[in-house]
């Protein structure tokens, strides 16, 4: 059987819950804000995805908002679900810089360290079963869902609460700054116009389960793949996600006209979103429905997977996409199905989430509506 | 799924210098570096195209020296498109971390092609790239001696028929005068193993076990012909 969705949580510049995040989405609401906590750092942009301070009590200190996010997000799941987890669950966290004290000006020895988070996450969760931590760039959580899936699926476990986090920090804000990857204002991915990313904050996780009788919607297949081709730039002819696709669809024993809609990286990279496009025709003969979040969330870097995938589990409830905000004129190199509204979609049954980092890292995630 | 997985080639790279299963060994004073401080100079046997090593951070050039070492250069071409990527660490990039950290608060400090080697996968983009690898790409981050993990993982996504090979590392290159001053934990070892699905005709290998039990192997392997012990199968 397939792993079945039993839980849910998020925090999100939108606040704190899952239906929260996919009822703002739809609703087309603007999370991206002039930088608050982030303000006083020298970048080339005005805005940011920040978690709302009144939302998660880090106390003022930007090394424990990832604990404080992922901890949240992870009870809220638990909380849906209604249960408390047992050592036959594992704890799959996501994540690229985790807790940077000891790196940068503070104290504290996160070192950045993904395990060192997932193990003071099982402390704060006084979670019993085994932890891993994954670290796979920006396909970080779909990685994570990956890895619990095959976990699942080989019997080894029979739950796995995946949680993806990420907090933005000086030092995450200036690298991708002096990479010059920044839009000055609000990213608007697959437009013509479009002029780099915004970044954003915040932790989601998904509580799977395969055991019988625990209904859910379903994680029907996953696929990964790399693009053996650059470091910080995708392939330019989207064979590499076109691969993660097709593994994904194989894992999932189902033909590409299967899949409902596509819920897109879409990071407004010029390079990214045309890459994207070029992937689906690769995959897809007949244009599949598609949309992104990223002009709303901004890019999540590790949460991204987990809080991405809480809206391609959206759209399949909803059987409907949400809007591209800041869409104006569709880039003919981009998914051309991209509609700046909300549309309404005849089938929504199975919905692919995709997912592309540096290091040339790809990979893709079927969710399927429960059965 | 049960498919039967052969381990193809094991290597250690650690202060001593370079060893792997088929025989090779290569010290650090005939390299005239000094791994203690990261120094890690090309070699045509290790590194490949010498301008592209040297872009590399250190702890890259570690784990693109045990890939080679694990004779990626020999496999065959289509088994490449199905090859994985399985890198276990504790120290992960933090010795890019904190270099890339202590360009923050300099005029003109930070050095934007370092933020890249700032995630812990990029490593295994860079060995990807160099043997065009294009199966699965995994970074697990594990606390100092649960690098087993690695080869669990590896073991599972061929287990799993998602790839019909992967190369795991195991460990990670922090030196202790860049881990002390910050109080983390000094790694200075990495051992690889490449795992290969056996072909119908080919005899195993080792039958794996678990993770640990390989890893244990591959060390032995590397260790030297006297004190190999039994197989694990």
């Amino acid at each position: 059987m397939n792993p079945t969705v039993v839980g849910r949580g998020a925090v999100s510049c939108f606040g704190r819950g899952a239906a929260r995040l996919v009822d703002a989405v739809f609703a087309g609401e603007q999370g991206l804000r002039p930088r608050a906590r982030l303000a006083k750092v020298e970048c080339l942009t005005s805005v940011a995805g920040e978690v709302p301070r009144e939302v998660v009590d880090a106390a003022g200190d930007p090394t424990r908002l990832p604990l404080a996010m992922a901890a949240d997000a992870a009870r809220q799941a638990i909380t849906e679900w209604g249960s408390a987890p047992d050592r036959h669950t594992l704890l799959v966290l996501a994540t690229t810089k985790a807790d940077l004290s000891g790196i940068a000006p503070h104290g504290g020895a996160g070192f950045g360290s993904p395990h060192r988070l997932a193990t003071a996450l099982a402390t704060e969760l006084r979670f019993p079963g085994p932890t891993a931590a994954v670290s796979c760039a920006c396909a970080s959580g779909l990685a994570a869902l990956a890895f619990a899936g095959r976990a699942l699926r080989a019997g080894r476990f029979t739950r796995a609460l995946v949680v993806g986090v990420d907090a933005l920090h000086e030092f995450v804000v200036r690298g991708f700054s002096a990479l010059l990857a920044l839009a000055p204002g609000p990213c608007r991915p697959f437009d013509r116009a479009r002029d780099g990313l915004s970044l954003g904050e915040g932790a989601g996780a998904v509580l799977l389960s395969a055991v019988d009788g625990e209904a859910g919607a379903e994680l029907l297949g996953w696929g990964e793949s790399n693009d053996a081709n650059h470091i910080t730039g995708p392939s330019r002819d989207g064979t590499g996600l076109a691969l993660s696709i097709t593994r994904a669809l194989r894992s999932a024993d189902v033909p590409p006209d299967a899949v409902d809609a596509v819920h897109l990286h879409g990071t407004g990279t010029p390079f990214n979103d045309a890459m994207e496009g070029r992937a689906l025709a690769r995959v897809f003969a007949v244009p599949v429905p598609a949309a992104g979040s990223k002009a709303q969330l901004g890019h999540t870097l590790g949460a991204a997977g987990l809080l991405e995938s809480l809206i391609a589990l959206g759209i399949v409830e909803r059987t409907g996409l949400p809007p591209n905000l800041g869409l104006q004129e569709l880039d003919a190199e981009c998914p051309p199905t991209l509609q700046a509204a909300a549309t309404p979609l005849p089938r929504a049954e199975r919905v692919l989430k995709v997912a592309a980092g540096f290091g040339g890292i790809n990979a893709a995630v079927l969710w399927g509506a429960r059965r | 799924m049960n498919r039967a997985i052969h381990v193809a080639a094991a290597c250690t790279v650690d202060v001593v210098g370079v060893r792997n299963s088929a025989g090779t060994t290569v010290d650090w004073q005939q390299l005239d570096v000094d791994p203690q401080r990261a120094r890690i100079a090309w070699r045509e046997e290790f590194g490949g195209d010498a301008r592209a090593f040297r872009r590399l951070d250190p702890t890259t050039r570690m784990v693109w020296i045990a890939a080679a070492a694990c004779g990626l250069d020999e496999l065959p071409e289509p088994l490449r498109e199905r090859t994985g990527l399985v890198l276990a660490s504790a120290s992960g990039c933090l010795a890019a971390d904190l270099r890339f950290a202590a360009g923050l608060h300099v005029t003109a400090g930070i050095e934007p092609a370092l933020f890249a080697y700032t995630l812990p996968s990029t490593a295994l983009g860079e060995v990807a790239i160099r043997h065009r690898l294009r199966g699965p790409t995994l970074f697990l981050s594990v606390p100092s001696g649960r690098e087993a993990a690695g080869v669990d993982a590896g073991l599972d996504l061929i287990s799993a028929g998602e790839a019909d090979a992967a190369l795991v590392l195991c460990g990670g290159w922090l030196p202790a005068v860049v881990a002390e001053p910050v109080g983390a934990v000094a790694e200075t070892r990495i051992d690889a193993l490449l795992l290969r699905l056996a072909e119908a005709s080919a005899t195993p290998t080792i039958s794996p076990s678990d993770g640990a039990a390989l890893l244990e192997w591959a060390r032995s392997e590397t260790a030297g012909h006297g004190d190999r012990p039994a197989d694990p199968a």
